[in-house]
């Protein structure tokens, strides 16, 4: 029995794409078996240097790598490649290395319960993350940085050391959920060549894993682990790009595609292990999270939390941060959303006619906030990391003079980046472009949902959109104070 | 037929099983904090200090430092240099040196370009060649 096969992303019209794996040298790179763990390893080597350093090295985070390259470095690089390229970072996660070498030794035998099949716990321990990097100042701690690195691989080979499949990166990796709603906006995707030709396969290589000829039970190629069945996948949500499924294709099918940044916002077709977007209110709810974080993260370097926390400490009588904060997270994370979104939604169902109920309005119009978070995340991750650019070769010759041998001379302490003033207009057209990104997001969406009155729908979607993108600029422009101390007076 | 305890939906026998991994990994993680407990060593000099203005705010700050050994007494002909850094990665450091007006009494100048937390480093040459190094936290420069 044949299935029919309909590809749900064959609605937006595809011309002359680009694929990576057809560039000569890196498909054959990338279709070796082993393309992956070379990718890691080096990250793997840096991830225990780091840690070293954090526990063992000086405990100025300027001058230590595991707080140098953890919060300019990775970070930076991080949002960088997700915005020109996609989630390349998940493909070369060193934790995913160790998962595997442990895995060589035992196997797990569990499903992930059931119940937990769900983005919930991942968006609680990515608000715990954002929570706990404000209340103990992490930048400031290599000694925490490095417990943080230690304990984030603790944390998979426990998860997965107990559950089948890639249950960390699905449903627990905080990273992970960052990766994969920023990779939303990603210029490429992993995808199939040719439907006709999955139409025709027999074998389903792409999900079940490519088995010994003579046993089946004998898996030589793993496929997919995150339940994406090529054919019916679209987009990059919960895609690591682990290119299992590139290596298990007999028909070389799979190919890493371009595609329009944000194009998968603007349909809901069912997708292959997440099923429709308008109904996981699980997503949108990280989307929420994804971009309002964006926002309580930068505002924690800023001088007016100060101001905020003072007065928020002096009302609430407590002299602890960790009350003041999480009032502060509430206020951000919840509150403000509520309002926002829901104000909004309601207005699109009162003047624009839509017949959605108040919630899935809310639910669907949530993902196209989705690229002013990542203009947000990048203009944040991006001034560190351009203004500290050039940190890592200090603080790298400091580490290796601290071995006794002053092989790369004297750490040039002065060499940090790109001045400030050059920097500004980057980080302000990054979050110009998430603004025209969530407007024509939002356009088209409420295209759909309001065909008569689309321009009353979109209104106040565009107000949401404008509020987030001023208070981001707003917050840019703010002096920078960042603090390892609560201030009480 | 192996029979398996199941308390809600466990598998205690596959616990068992791999129970000796997950204290293998919990022994290196405790080893791990308890091994790299930092100690500092005991300072042979001692180093007193006063910065201004107060509270301090961005812009230039003097620093006055006395240094005198173990039995109390003025350290000359050493030199000092110093450094401020961010608490945060990233930011330019900056330097001053100071000079000596007194037996023991040293005097300098840095300038704090953001409010924030920051850390002076003292690089300090004793007469007799050896070098010390001492921090200081400046918290809460006001803007």
């Amino acid at each position: 029995m044949s299935t029919e096969l309909h590809a749900p992303h064959l609605e937006l019209e595809e011309v002359h794409e680009f694929d990576l794996l057809r560039v000569r040298g890196i498909s054959k790179l990338l279709h070796w078996r082993h393309a992956r763990t070379v990718l890691q390893i080096p990250l793997l080597f840096v991830s225990l240097v780091m840690v070293l350093d954090g526990l063992f090295g000086p405990r100025l985070a300027p001058k230590n790598m595991a707080t140098t390259f953890t919060w300019l470095h990775f970070r930076g690089l991080l949002v960088l490649v997700i915005l020109g390229a996609g989630n390349f970072f998940c493909l070369a996660c060193p934790f995913m290395l160790v998962r595997n070498i442990a895995r060589r030794l035992y196997q797990p035998r569990w499903n992930w319960p059931r119940k937990l099949r769900n983005k919930w716990l991942s968006i609680v321990l990515f608000v715990a993350v954002l929570f706990v990097y404000e209340l103990f100042h992490l930048w400031s701690s290599p000694w925490w940085t490095a417990w943080l690195i230690v304990g984030y691989f603790a944390a998979i080979l426990v998860v997965d050391g107990l559950f089948k499949h890639a249950s960390f990166c699905k449903f627990v990796c905080p990273l992970g959920q960052f990766n994969f709603a920023a990779s939303l906006l990603s210029p490429l995707e992993i995808r199939v060549r040719d439907q006709a030709v999955c139409h025709s396969c027999d074998t389903k290589d792409c999900i079940r894993g490519r088995r010994e000829p003579k046993s089946d039970l004998v898996v030589i190629q793993r496929g997919c682990e995150l339940a994406l069945f090529q054919p019916l996948k679209a987009g990059n949500m919960d895609c690591t790009f682990c290119l299992d499924c590139v290596q298990a294709c007999p028909h070389d099918n799979v190919g890493i595609r371009s595609r329009m940044p944000a194009s998968e916002l603007m349909t809901d077709p069912a997708r292959s292990g997440i099923g429709l977007f308008s109904r996981r209110k699980d997503l949108a709810a990280l989307m929420i999270v994804f971009t309002f974080g964006a926002l309580v993260n930068a505002f924690g370097m800023v001088s007016p939390i100060y101001v905020v926390e003072r007065w928020l400490s002096a009302l609430m009588h407590v002299t602890q941060r960790a009350p003041v904060l999480g009032v502060i997270f509430v206020f951000f994370l919840i509150v403000e959303p509520f309002v926002l979104l829901g104000g909004a939604a309601w207005m699109t169902r009162i003047f624009g006619g839509s017949r959605r109920p108040l919630v899935p309005t809310a639910v669907r119009y949530s993902y196209a906030l989705a690229p002013l978070g990542f203009g947000m995340w990048l203009a944040h991750y991006g001034f560190h990391f351009f203004t500290g650019l050039l940190t890592f070769i200090p603080v790298t010759q400091s580490a290796v003079a601290r071995l006794g041998r002053n092989l790369l001379g004297n750490p040039l302490w002065t060499w940090t980046g790109i001045p400030v003033r050059f920097v500004q207009p980057i980080e302000l057209g990054f979050i110009g472009l998430g603004f025209a990104g969530s407007l024509l997001l939002t356009h088209r969406l409420a295209e759909d949902d309001c065909a008569q009155h689309p321009m009353r729908a979109f209104i106040p979607w565009a107000a949401v959109c404008l509020l987030i993108c001023l208070a981001s600029v707003w917050l840019m422009y703010q002096p920078m104070e960042m603090r390892a101390t609560f201030m009480m007076s | 037929m192996q029979i398996r305890s199941l308390v809600g939906g466990w598998d205690l026998h596959l616990l068992a099983e791999r129970s000796s991994f997950f204290l293998l990994l919990a022994s290196v993680v405790v080893l791990l904090g308890v091994g790299c407990e930092r100690r500092q060593s005991s300072p042979e000099i001692i180093i007193t200090h006063e910065i201004k203005p107060k509270p301090l705010r961005v812009g230039p700050a003097e620093i006055a430092l006395t240094l005198a050994d173990a039995g109390s007494r003025p350290i000359s002909r050493a030199h000092i240099a110093l450094e401020a850094d961010m608490a945060h990665p990233g930011m330019a450091p900056v330097f001053g040196e100071t000079r000596e007006t007194a037996p023991g009494h040293y005097q300098g100048k840095v300038s704090l370009t953001m409010g924030g937390d920051w850390v002076l480093l003292l690089h300090i040459t004793l007469p007799n060649g050896q070098t010390v190094e001492r921090q200081i936290e400046l918290n809460g420069i006001e803007q």
